[in-house]
């Protein structure tokens, strides 16, 4: 094989670092396309027994969004195996726990259940904010489109620009906004 | 077997049962433990390998059309379109091109490619249909006789 | 007397108390907010109705073009471009600079992706036998290094010429067919093989020029 061609090979093969924001997304839905990054399933070249699996970096996990109740309703089983050892931990109690295991266990559940899931698993990086080591950092390459966009918070805004926005009805000054 | 009289004929049932099980033994031959040697064993063995080889020949299509399903989905989320988008503007615009084919083209041939994936993209948004997908249509695609 | 004194004493008291819960937690709810952990929430998706796109989101592209913009006719500018191109592609096949050519072809109700000097492999019964001389006409695609002509669905017989020869014709492995079914006395086994024809491509050719028209077409199958 000569050089041009073996080089050619590794640029194929070589695997990618992905950036992933999850901001205001759900987890459950996010992972489906990560699991895709992760399996390599975005490449033309995607094959079962092909191993073009991309890196990738799931920031600001403790910022994720679940849908409806399912922060209350939403339940991890544990059992540690001795008798009376199952415990139920809701998805709130868990996030609190540790911001980034809820989007572990969603993308852990979405690689499918065969011998490629922890070669895949281990490719992927979450952290629970935006500071993410340097030598990590350097890797990134490209960013994965969020679902949804992130919607700006009212007190994101600044109070010059809350003041200047025009108001349909004056409001008066005794009346209370709760 | 010697037949040497009539009756010891009338009896033998079938091949040489030395030969009958030497043709089970060759299927058997890779099998692991027991399965390999012991007969009554090994013929319940051939015939589940021979009934999942006879499953698996069919269902191997349906694996093979999934993989070539998907090199075409992700090499036309590449410029911005699905594949239904893709296999919908080519179909209205009377190219007949199989799965086989243009996952073929996906993986080999990336510039035939996109072009093929320009031309759906102009279809789909001349006929204004909603599977257009998220980026902006080609500079400009034009189609020519012959 | 007494008792039923009593049993009234309880009842005011039982009132009050009831009076005084309800005033308290409706006063708190706001029937426009439910609170999380109510039940309804849980199928607010499944219900009709309910907006599944916040008003302050872009909308989604138009479903249908629209009629009301004005069209500005660019047919002279195609017309140009499509000249422009054709030209670039017939200076290519005049000096020869097209490089290798893939086509795909369809043949035997398969399509198959060829260049010069491949094999290829039909399987099932196809008539043609060893040594002939064949000519692929349903050219769906040909491809060079710098364009590709893609047919609709096919491209002109005139234009594109793909010669093959036939060189061998053979038979497939064995193909073992078995049906079983345990404790019901079925068992069948059937052996088959498919008829294999290779097929090697012997020239991939753009014949004439790309976009021009023909006084007279056809004359090469006058039956």
């Amino acid at each position: 094989m000569s050089i041009v061609r073996r080089s050619q090979q590794w640029g194929t093969f070589a695997r990618m670092w992905h950036v992933f924001d999850a901001t205001w997304q759900d987890p459950y839905q996010s992972s489906q396309i990560i699991a895709k990054y992760l399996l390599g399933r975005h490449k033309p070249i995607s094959h079962p027994m092909n191993r073009c699996g991309d890196h990738v970096v799931v920031i600001n996990s403790s910022e994720i969004a679940l849908r409806g109740d399912e922060w209350q309703m939403r339940v991890y089983f544990h059992h540690d195996t001795y008798h009376g050892g199952a415990s139920w931990t809701k998805a709130w109690e868990l996030h609190k726990k540790d911001p980034t295991m809820i989007m572990k266990k969603a993308v852990y559940r979405a690689l499918g259940n065969n011998l490629t899931r922890h070669q895949a698993y281990a490719r992927l990086h979450v952290f629970l904010d935006d500071k993410i080591p340097l030598e990590i950092q350097q890797n990134l390459s490209s960013q994965i489109k969020q679902l949804r966009p992130v919607p700006q918070r009212l007190d994101q805004i600044s109070p010059e620009e809350l003041e200047n926005f025009p108001q349909i009805v004056k409001l008066p000054e005794t009346y209370v906004l709760t | 077997m010697v037949f040497q009289t009539v009756a010891l004929m009338t009896r033998a049932r079938g091949p040489d049962e030395f030969w009958r099980k030497r043709r089970i033994f060759r299927l058997s031959s890779h099998f692991r433990g027991r399965f390999r040697n012991c007969y009554s064993m090994a013929i319940r063995a051939v015939h589940r390998s021979l009934q999942f080889a006879t499953k698996g020949r069919d269902a191997k299509y349906d694996i093979i059309r999934q993989i070539w399903m998907n090199r075409i989905d992700s090499a036309a989320m590449e410029h911005g379109l699905t594949y239904k988008a893709v296999k919908e503007g080519l179909t209205r615009s009377e190219i007949h091109l199989n799965h086989k084919s243009l996952a073929d083209l996906a993986v080999w041939e990336p510039r035939t490619f996109k072009s093929l994936v320009n031309i759906a993209h102009e279809r789909v948004k001349q006929d204004g249909l909603r599977i257009m997908g998220y980026l902006k249509a080609p500079a400009r695609v034009l189609s020519k006789g012959k | 007397m007494a008792c039923s004194n009593f049993s009234r004493l309880l009842q005011l008291g039982a009132r009050a108390c009831t009076s005084t819960i309800a005033s308290n937690t409706i006063a708190r709810q706001s029937p426009l907010v439910p609170k999380l952990w109510d039940l309804n929430v849980r199928y607010y998706r499944k219900m009709k109705g309910v907006p599944r796109h916040l008003p302050w989101f872009p909308p989604k592209p138009p479903a249908t073009p629209d009629y009301q913009s004005e069209v500005v006719d660019q047919s002279e500018e195609n017309e140009k471009l499509i000249t422009e191109v054709s030209k670039e592609i017939n200076k290519q096949i005049a000096e020869d600079k097209t490089g290798r050519l893939f086509a795909i072809v369809h043949v035997a109700g398969k399509q198959f992706k060829v260049t010069v000097s491949d094999i290829i492999i039909i399987r099932g019964y196809w008539p043609p036998n060893i040594g002939d001389q064949i000519k692929l006409e349903k050219v769906l695609l040909l491809g060079s290094k710098d364009f590709t002509l893609v047919g609709r669905p096919i491209l002109n017989r005139e234009l594109v010429s793909i010669d093959a020869t036939v060189i061998e014709k053979t038979l497939s492995n064995t193909i073992t067919h078995f049906r079983f079914r345990k404790r019901k006395q079925y068992r069948r086994i059937h052996f088959y093989k498919y008829q294999h024809t290779y097929v090697r491509i012997n020239s991939i050719t753009l014949n004439g020029e790309v976009n021009k028209k023909l006084e007279v077409e056809g004359l090469d199958r006058v039956y």
